[in-house]
């Protein structure tokens, strides 16, 4: 039996019910890719990394990997709360029990809530622009486009000078936005467009 | 920690031009999620609704009862399903998304966006300017145009790249219907090439699958070995499985009109992009054994029929002669090896005269 990770098996579930309902279904990188972006919003909002409660590294083709999330899917799917889509391979999709389990988790889970908001928001990022910009964005964001020239594979450590970039930029977003929106919505999207439109300026 | 003011500035200037902080100022900070679920609304409305054969398409959202279409009109028509707005027809069209899902239309009725925008967030895109924008309470923001998408709300994914690949050249491919194709031609009459065009078709090829197809890395021009480039490759995430496209063009490329073709490439092109793409697939596998690799050549397909460098136009008949002069590969990889897909021809269309 896996050893599970509370608030990993609570993010899977969470964007994964959030990709369902805008794009079907979703895979092991996606919910990977979504757990990350979510966790750099959570950085944003001036939360320390150690509370996200499990790290990520670097896959051999640059993209963010956490062994918490990985268990999690496979946990998740073994006990058939998801079930991995017939059409093609990589792809899973909720059974009835797995929504009945989610519900469950929110309601008596209080002390992961506050995740839910770093959730939402990267989710509700691919409701605002193209799928392709966010995607493009995070992988050219100052950690993890580092982490692709170097050996060190883990993301986001304090020691690690690409993420003081990352704190930079976000103290320059935050200043540039005057703190006038409470919704980080605005944060997320103007840096995912700043990204994509200078991938070179800042790294 | 010193903040970077050329960073602030930047920001500044990339808020400025968005669409999500001009609604979130203009209508309140709490509106992000009814945003969310209006640019949603517009995906599941282009998922059914024949938008190019209307001139405009306005779908907006009120947010106070002065806004409401019915106050507009002496009556609207409510529709639940959104598989009903398919047959609709008409010159223009005015939806109006209800908080409850339930949409309410009225055709050939142009909404001055004026007498709603103090309460309402407004959608609009205009066929004849090809453009999408959103509106606040004084302001506007025109949304990027996105080459082959219905609309920056609707954009298709893939989950399989062979798809992706024969929808790039129905759709985008066959009329240049995107800036880097667009750019690929020595002029507008579409016949010949400009000189060397190869990394323009790879910059269009890979822009396309980037954004579109999930769960992959898309990244042009790879080292397979120190002395083979590939033209593109693609990695799945978490997946043991990689592709290697290979791009060739044939047709003719000129750089000056009268003088003599910069380039020449026919069928013995393609022939040749055949060899050297199973000569790469050899190769990825003393590099990569442990990937289940598979070799796409691609070939974009220019040819004309009757041209010489002075050519101006093109005749119908001359122009589309190569349209259906399917390549016969010998050997023929495809059924060989297994790694090898079957070839891909894009046939790219000129401007024709008759």
């Amino acid at each position: 039996m896996m050893e599970s990770n509370p608030d990993a098996i609570f993010d899977c579930l969470y964007i994964g019910k959030r990709l369902q309902r805008k794009i079907n279904d979703f895979s092991m990188y996606e919910i990977q890719f979504f757990s990350y972006f979510s966790c750099l919003l959570s950085l944003y909002d001036g939360n320390p990394v150690e509370s996200w409660n499990y790290s990520f590294i670097r896959t051999e083709f640059g993209s963010p990997y956490s062994i918490e999330i990985h268990k999690s899917i496979q946990i998740l799917t073994s006990g058939e709360f998801l079930r991995e889509q017939k059409d093609i391979s990589g792809y899973y999709a909720f059974t009835p029990k797995g929504v009945e389990y989610l519900n469950y988790f929110q309601a008596a889970m209080q002390s992961i809530s506050w995740r839910k908001k770093y959730l939402d928001t990267a989710c509700t990022s691919i409701s605002l622009l193209p799928y392709g910009d966010i995607k493009e964005a995070i992988n050219s964001e100052p950690v993890l486009n580092s982490a692709r020239h170097s050996q060190k594979r883990n993301l986001l450590l304090d020691s690690n000078p690409a993420t003081k970039v990352l704190y930079s930029q976000f103290k320059a977003l935050r200043t540039a936005l005057e703190d006038k929106y409470t919704d980080l919505i605005v944060p997320a999207t103007v840096w995912i467009d700043a990204l994509n439109k200078e991938k070179n300026e800042f790294v | 920690m010193i903040i970077d003011q050329r960073q602030v500035q930047y920001f500044k200037a990339v808020a400025a031009e968005q669409y999500v902080p001009m609604i979130l100022q203009d209508y309140g900070g709490d509106k992000g999620d009814l945003l969310a679920f209006f640019t949603d609304t517009i995906t599941d409305i282009y998922r059914h609704l024949q938008y190019n054969t209307f001139k405009t398409v306005t779908i907006y959202t009120a947010l106070a009862e002065e806004s409401f279409l019915s106050r507009h009109v002496p009556s609207t028509i409510v529709i639940n399903g959104y598989e009903n707005l398919s047959p609709l027809r008409g010159d223009s069209i005015v939806i109006e998304v209800k908080p409850t899902g339930e949409l309410q239309y009225l055709i050939d009725f142009e909404l001055d966006i004026g007498l709603v925008r103090a309460n309402a967030i407004s959608y609009r895109f205009t066929k004849a300017l090809e453009q999408e924008v959103i509106f606040g309470k004084a302001s506007e923001r025109r949304l990027r145009s996105i080459p082959d998408a219905d609309s920056y709300f609707a954009i298709q994914t893939y989950k399989d790249l062979d798809v992706a690949l024969e929808d790039y050249s129905t759709k985008l491919a066959r009329h240049s219907e995107c800036a880097h194709l667009r750019d690929v031609w020595f002029d507008e009459s579409r016949i010949f090439f400009k000189a060397r065009p190869e990394h323009i078709l790879r910059d269009s090829l890979t822009q396309f699958l980037k954004g579109r197809v999930r769960n992959s890395e898309v990244r042009p021009e790879q080292i397979v070995d120190r002395t083979h480039p590939v033209d593109i490759k693609v990695t799945w995430s978490l997946a043991p499985h990689l592709a290697l496209i290979e791009i060739k063009w044939l047709g003719k490329s000129l750089m000056q009109r009268g003088k003599s073709f910069k380039q020449i490439y026919n069928r013995q092109r393609a022939l040749d992009g055949a060899k050297q793409l199973s000569d790469y697939l050899d190769e990825n596998r003393r590099q990569a054994p442990v990937k289940t690799t598979k070799g796409y050549l691609v070939i974009y397909d220019g040819r004309r029929w009757g041209c010489n460098s002075t050519t101006t136009t093109v005749t119908r008949v001359n122009g589309l002669r190569y349209e259906n002069d399917n390549i016969i590969y010998d050997p023929d990889y495809h059924s060989i090896r297994s790694d090898f897909a079957r070839p891909i021809r894009f046939f790219l269309e000129p401007i024709m005269t008759g």
